[in-house]
């Protein structure tokens, strides 16, 4: 439904958007995920037609957003950043002139308008001048905007921002819906949402995409077979004892909440199961063994990986073990 | 276009903007009528219209500033240009409704003369011709206008350089006879035209080397010109300056006479002015 091949865009010399491809497929509702000034509004913006790639191309059910534009755009409904609301007119007003600027059909305007305010819960609303309405209306009202003539694609850029937590689970709640029928890209940086609601979800930093799966598959994809064991002993000893083990890929001291005891995070090497491993280590180090924990991790901490430590899998593991190694002496001394 | 044309003349009509131009309007056709037609027993109703030319300077900036300087201010252009309509659609609905509003008023002050026709004989063939000179003229005010609106998103620069631009368009008959008398400004004038040249290509390029290379070269070449037949500027700002003799063209129409190179002229100015306007909005997108 959407394909867009290598985007890229400057804003003179500084490149907002390096290289991006990517397709969404009829139904699928795509989250893009990012820091702030990561390029994703950039592109949301070129891919709705407001403003024009330097190279690269957007084809928008197999319609070219600069070659066909009016072909293209008639199947988009977007919603950017701040709503475009006019706010000099009333609600009814309004969604009337988009209806109007979309090309919907006289008799089907009044019907179309009534039955997407009633789904976005601004009917009561409706007469009141925009200018008078609260954040989450306006927002609201952005949102009806991108609904009518009922385009194929919609594309959100951060629906729920200034909503309240109702009205957020509201939104959510219909994007969810609205993805039954709908192709959907969103952008977002409350992780919790593009995880409840996206299908994918694609991590942009620095205008490049560094990660692309499902919500799940990401946080899979990144946690491997991490588990955080717990064991009574001396910190030192015990993460010696699991460095030196060769099944052991990974390890990491963390702090723990029980007195005299240490946490420790371990991943096994090549397919083997760490548990046993760590069992093993346990009993022939005498330590007692308290816990082992599946760790699973987030959106927010896959987010965070991937955002601030660009070179993910290979470099960190060792990074983090030795800056560990080099601060646990001192706590000790402590 | 309809749509966008509909909203605009909604807005004009909902805020106080609307009334406003067409009181204003009204009021000051009203007064110079009064004292050059009633007051001084004249029937010569063509005069008034010539000095209502000047209340452009107010009336101008004041129907054409916020049309696109609001739209990039609150950042609505978003939903226009997503939209599945054209730029020249967007310009050519807005330009139309400020159009609408203009000749609304225009209409209004037409019981004027209608007044003066009932006491005695009025020359008709002017005022007609007044009338649609003064519409071709206004015409052309607010295409300069639409056009300075969407160079800025400040509704009061918007209205300043729309005040600045129909300023030096009533005083162009003034500002070409004073300099084309005279070579040193004549100069001066190719010198600024080549800044603005330099500025206009920095513009578009952001290359300060080639930029300030293309301006000396360009000051090369005028003193080159110069250096070697310096009567090429006798009244080079002057024939420049006369490139935009709207007020004379609107002269020939009070005059009573339905000069057509005249109408092709405003009209031409017109478009050029709205296809500027689309440039500049294009434009936006792609830097």
């Amino acid at each position: 439904m959407i394909e867009v091949n290598n985007l890229v865009k400057n804003y003179g010399k500084y490149q907002a958007v390096k290289d991006i491809s990517f397709r969404v497929e009829q139904g699928e509702v795509l989250g893009l995920l990012g820091p702030n000034g990561a390029g994703k509004s950039t592109t949301m913006n070129i891919i709705t037609g407001y403003i024009s790639a330097t190279r690269g191309e957007v084809k928008i059910g197999g319609y070219d957003i600069l070659k066909n534009p009016r072909e293209a755009k008639k199947r988009i409904g977007y919603l950017p950043e701040i709503p475009p609301v006019y706010v000099d007119m009333t609600v009814t007003e309004y969604l009337n002139f988009v209806a109007d600027l979309k090309g919907v059909k006289k008799a089907e305007v009044k019907t179309m308008l009534d039955d997407i305010m009633e789904k976005i819960k601004i009917t009561n609303v409706s007469g009141k001048l925009i200018k008078n309405l609260s954040k989450g209306y306006r927002q609201r009202v952005g949102l009806a905007q991108a609904m009518v003539g009922y385009p194929d694609v919609l594309i959100l850029d951060e629906p729920t921002v200034g909503l309240d937590p109702k009205q957020i689970i509201e939104i959510r709640d219909l994007i969810s819906e609205l993805g039954k029928t709908h192709t959907i890209i969103l952008s977002s940086h409350i992780l919790s949402e593009i995880s409840a609601v996206c299908n994918r979800v694609i991590i942009i930093h620095n205008g490049q995409i560094v990660a692309s799966d499902t919500p799940d598959g990401l946080s899979a994809k990144l946690s491997q077979n991490r588990y955080r064991v717990r064991l009574k002993g001396d910190e030192n000893a015990v993460l010696e004892a699991f460095d030196k083990n060769e099944n052991v890929a990974f390890a990491e001291l963390t702090q723990s909440d029980e007195e005299g005891t240490c946490d420790i995070f371990l991943e096994g090497a090549n397919g083997v199961d760490i548990r046993e491993t760590a069992f093993e280590v346990a009993v022939k180090h005498n330590f007692v063994l308290l816990l082992i924990n599946s760790e699973k991790m987030t959106l927010e901490d896959v987010f965070l990986q991937v955002t601030e430590n660009e070179p993910v899998e290979e470099k960190m593991p060792e990074a983090t073990a030795n800056k560990n190694k080099e601060e646990a002496p001192k706590e000790a001394e402590e | 276009m309809k749509a966008i044309y509909k909203r605009e003349m909604k807005m004009y009509f909902n805020s106080m903007t609307g009334y406003v131009f067409i009181a204003f309007f009204v009021l000051i056709t009203a007064v110079y009528f009064s004292m050059m037609n009633i007051l001084s027993m004249s029937p010569q109703f063509e005069y008034v219209l010539s000095s209502v030319i000047m209340m452009f300077l107010i009336l101008g900036p004041m129907l054409t500033m916020r049309l696109l300087t609001e739209e990039t201010r609150y950042k609505t252009d978003q939903l226009l240009l997503t939209s599945p309509i054209s730029i020249s659609g967007i310009v050519v609905g807005k330009y139309l409704a400020a159009v609408s509003v203009f000749l609304i008023a225009l209409l209004i002050t037409a019981i004027f003369p209608a007044i003066l026709s009932i006491y005695g004989n009025i020359a008709t063939v002017q005022i007609i011709g007044s009338y649609f000179g003064f519409l071709l003229l206004g015409g052309v005010f607010i295409a300069i206008g639409l056009w300075i609106s969407s160079l800025t998103d400040n509704q009061i620069v918007a209205a300043v350089g729309t005040f600045v631009a129909i300023f030096l368009l009533i005083m162009e008959e003034n500002i070409a006879s004073w300099a084309s008398g005279s070579v040193a400004f004549s100069l001066l004038f190719s010198v600024i035209l080549a800044v603005l040249i330099a500025f206009y290509f920095y513009n578009n390029t952001k290359d300060k080397k080639y930029s300030v290379g293309l301006f000396g070269v360009l000051v090369i070449l005028i003193a080159a010109v110069y250096a070697v037949k310096p009567t090429l500027f006798d009244g080079i700002a002057g024939k420049f300056a006369s490139m935009f003799s709207v007020l004379t063209r609107y002269n020939y129409f009070a005059m009573g006479i339905f000069d057509m190179s005249s109408v092709v002229y405003m009209i031409s100015f017109i478009t050029v002015f709205l296809y500027f306007t689309v440039r500049v909005i294009e434009k936006k997108r792609w830097s």
